[in-house]
C-alpha cells in the first residue's frame, strides 16, 4: 500500500489527502473505540487529577489504560471510581491519626510470643523476632542484636555454585582463630606458637603464607616471625611485659586475614522462589559488602537499618522501617494496617534522620512545656522551663487540656466554624 | 466529579463535609437553637422538636448560613461556605 502511494503524482496525492482529512476525524474516533486511547491521551486525563491522586497511583492507572485498551469513556469511569475510592479511603482531618496509630501496634504487640525464633530452614542463624525486634527497631538502635544480611547474586554468577562459593568466601570474616588448630602463649620465651590446620585453610582459601604475610605488619619492631614446619608458625613477639602479651595474644587470634569486618559466619542456600543462589550472612556491613564483586546491589539486604541510613539514605531507612516492622507483625499472624506503620516510619524519618521512638514519643518532637511535664519529673520541667523563659504556644492537645481550654483541638474540636451576618432565610 | 470545572475549589481537606465538622455544626446550631434562637425552617418539619434534630433537618435543607474555616498547621486557611461542600 505504501508502495503504491509513492508511486503517485503529487496532483493525486494531494487530492488524496484531501480526501482523508474528512474522514481523519471519523477514523481517530473509530481507532478511539476499537483500540484504546493512547499515552498521551492516557496522561492529559490522569494528570487532571494531580492534586488529588499520588503519583505512584497516577503511573499505575496510565499504564493499566494503556494495558487494556480503554477508550476514553472506559478510561473516564475508571479514573472517577478510583478517585472516588481514593477520596472515601482518606481518614477525615482532625482524627487522632497517632494515637490510634500507637494504639494498633501496641495492643497486637502484647499478643506477641517473646520467644525467638530459629532462622527458616536454617539452623545455625538465630533472628530476633516479635517484641523485641519491634523494640528495637522502633528505638532506633544502631546495631540489631542479630544482624542479618540476605546478599543476593548478579545474573552471571547466581546459578554457579562454586563462584558463589568463592564469592561467600571472600565475604565471610576470617582470622587466624578461625583457621588455626591450637594458639598457645608461651611465656617464657613471649612467643606466640600458631598451629594451623591445613584442612580450614583450605576450606576458607588462605594460605600459610597469607597468614605470614598479615603476622608482619603487626609484628612490631622487635618481633620475629619463624615457619617451623608446614604449618606451624613462631611468633616471638619480643614483648617483656605480661599484660601486654596476652593483649598481643588476642590481636593475633583476631587477625583478620580474608572477608569483611562484622560478618561471622555465612551460609549458601538454595532460593526455590528465584532459582538461584543466595548468601545468608550472620553480622551486617552493607557498605563493605555492596562493593564485593558479583553481589547484586539492588536486592542484597540488611536487617540493619543504622547501616541503611548510612549507605542508602532517608527514604530507604523509611522503606526498610516498614518493611521490617510488617515483617515482624505478619510473622506472629497479626495483621496491622499498613498505614498504622507508614506513619511511625514517617515520623521517625521525616527531618532526615532518625529519631527514635522511645517512653517520650518520638525523640525532640514535644514542643511545649505542659506536654512534657504531664509525663513524668513534672517539677523539674516547669522550673527548667521557667528558668529558660520558654513560651508554650498551646498547640497540643495535653497542653489545652491541662489548661482546660475548650474544645481541644481534635476531632470536632478542630473544626472552626464562621457565621454569614446579614442573613435572610426568606431567600432561600 | 471533575472538580477543575466547578469556580470554587475546596482546596484544603475533602470536597465532602467531615464527620468532624458535621457534628460540630449540628452541635453548635443546636446549642444556639435551645438558647433561643430562631429556627430557619418551619417547626412541623420536625416531628418531636427536638433542636438536635432541627439542627439535622436545618443542615439537611442547607440554609445554615455557615462556613467553614479549614487550617492548616502552618497558618494558611481557607473558608469554605457550606454550599460548596457535597454531604
Amino acid at each position: 500500500m505504501p508502495r503504491k502511494k509513492a508511486k503517485k503524482t503529487t496532483r493525486s496525492k494531494k487530492r488524496a489527502s484531501r480526501r482523508k482529512k474528512k474522514t481523519v476525524k471519523a477514523v481517530k474516533e473509530e481507532k478511539r473505540i476499537s483500540r484504546g486511547i493512547s499515552y498521551e491521551e492516557a496522561f492529559a486525563l490522569v494528570e487532571r487529577y494531580s492534586y488529588i491522586l499520588p503519583q505512584n497511583l497516577r503511573e499505575e492507572l496510565i499504564s493499566k489504560i494503556i494495558e487494556n485498551e480503554m477508550n476514553l469513556e472506559e478510561a473516564t469511569e475508571l479514573l472517577n471510581e478510583v478517585v472516588r475510592r481514593y477520596q472515601n479511603s482518606l481518614v477525615d482531618p482532625g482524627e487522632a491519626v497517632g494515637m490510634v496509630a500507637a494504639q494498633s501496634v501496641g495492643e497486637p504487640s502484647t499478643q506477641m510470643t517473646l520467644r525467638t525464633f530459629h532462622f527458616a530452614g536454617v539452623r545455625e542463624f538465630n533472628v530476633t523476632l516479635g517484641l523485641p525486634r519491634l523494640i528495637e527497631i522502633v528505638d532506633a538502635r544502631r546495631v540489631p542484636s542479630t544482624p542479618i544480611m540476605h546478599i543476593y547474586l548478579e545474573d552471571d554468577v547466581k546459578n554457579d555454585k562454586d563462584k558463589v562459593l568463592d564469592i561467600a568466601r571472600k565475604i565471610e570474616l576470617t582470622t587466624v582463630e578461625n583457621i588455626a588448630k591450637d594458639v598457645t602463649l608461651d611465656y617464657l620465651e613471649s612467643s606466640i606458637i600458631i598451629d594451623l590446620d591445613p584442612e580450614m585453610l583450605e576450606n576458607r582459601g588462605v594460605t600459610v603464607e597469607d597468614v605470614l604475610k598479615m603476622l608482619n605488619r603487626i609484628k612490631g619492631k622487635k618481633g620475629r616471625i619463624e615457619r617451623q614446619g608446614d604449618y606451624t608458625i613462631v611468633f616471638y613477639t619480643g614483648i617483656d611485659d605480661i599484660s601486654r602479651l596476652r593483649r598481643m595474644f588476642d590481636r593475633v587470634l583476631g587477625l583478620r586475614l580474608k572477608g569483611i569486618k562484622g560478618i561471622n559466619h555465612t551460609i549458601i542456600r538454595y532460593d526455590e522462589e528465584n532459582k538461584e543462589y543466595m548468601i545468608i550472612a550472620e553480622g551486617s556491613n552493607l557498605a563493605a559488602v555492596l562493593q564485593v564483586e558479583g553481589v547484586d546491589i539492588r536486592r542484597t539486604r540488611t536487617n540493619n537499618i543504622s547501616e541503611i541510613l548510612e549507605v542508602l539514605g532517608i527514604e530507604a531507612t523509611r522503606t526498610a522501617i516498614i518493611e521490617e516492622m510488617s515483617n515482624v507483625l505478619s510473622e506472629q499472624g497479626l495483621d496491622v494496617d499498613i498505614r498504622h506503620i507508614m506513619l511511625i516510619a514517617d515520623a521517625m524519618t521525616l527531618t532526615g534522620r532518625l529519631r527514635q521512638v522511645g517512653r517520650h514519643g518520638v525523640a525532640g518532637e514535644k514542643a511545649s512545656v505542659l506536654a512534657r511535664a504531664a509525663f513524668e519529673v513534672t517539677v523539674k520541667h516547669l522550673t527548667d522551663a521557667a528558668m529558660r523563659g520558654e513560651v508554650d504556644d498551646l498547640r497540643g492537645v495535653t497542653e489545652n487540656v491541662i489548661i482546660g481550654s475548650r474544645p481541644i483541638p481534635l476531632g470536632t474540636g478542630i473544626v472552626k466554624l464562621l457565621m454569614k451576618y446579614g442573613f435572610n432565610p426568606k431567600e432561600q | 466529579m471533575n472538580v477543575l470545572d466547578d469556580e470554587f475549589t475546596v482546596k484544603i481537606g475533602p470536597p465532602w463535609l467531615t464527620k468532624y465538622e458535621k457534628a460540630r455544626i449540628i452541635g453548635v446550631r443546636a446549642l444556639q437553637i435551645s438558647l433561643g434562637a430562631p429556627s430557619l425552617i418551619p417547626l412541623e418539619e420536625v416531628k418531636d422538636k427536638d433542636p438536635i434534630n432541627i439542627a439535622i433537618r436545618e443542615l439537611e435543607l442547607k440554609i445554615l448560613p455557615i462556613i467553614i474555616r479549614r487550617w492548616k498547621p502552618n497558618g494558611k486557611y481557607q473558608d469554605i461556605p457550606l454550599k460548596y461542600l457535597k454531604y
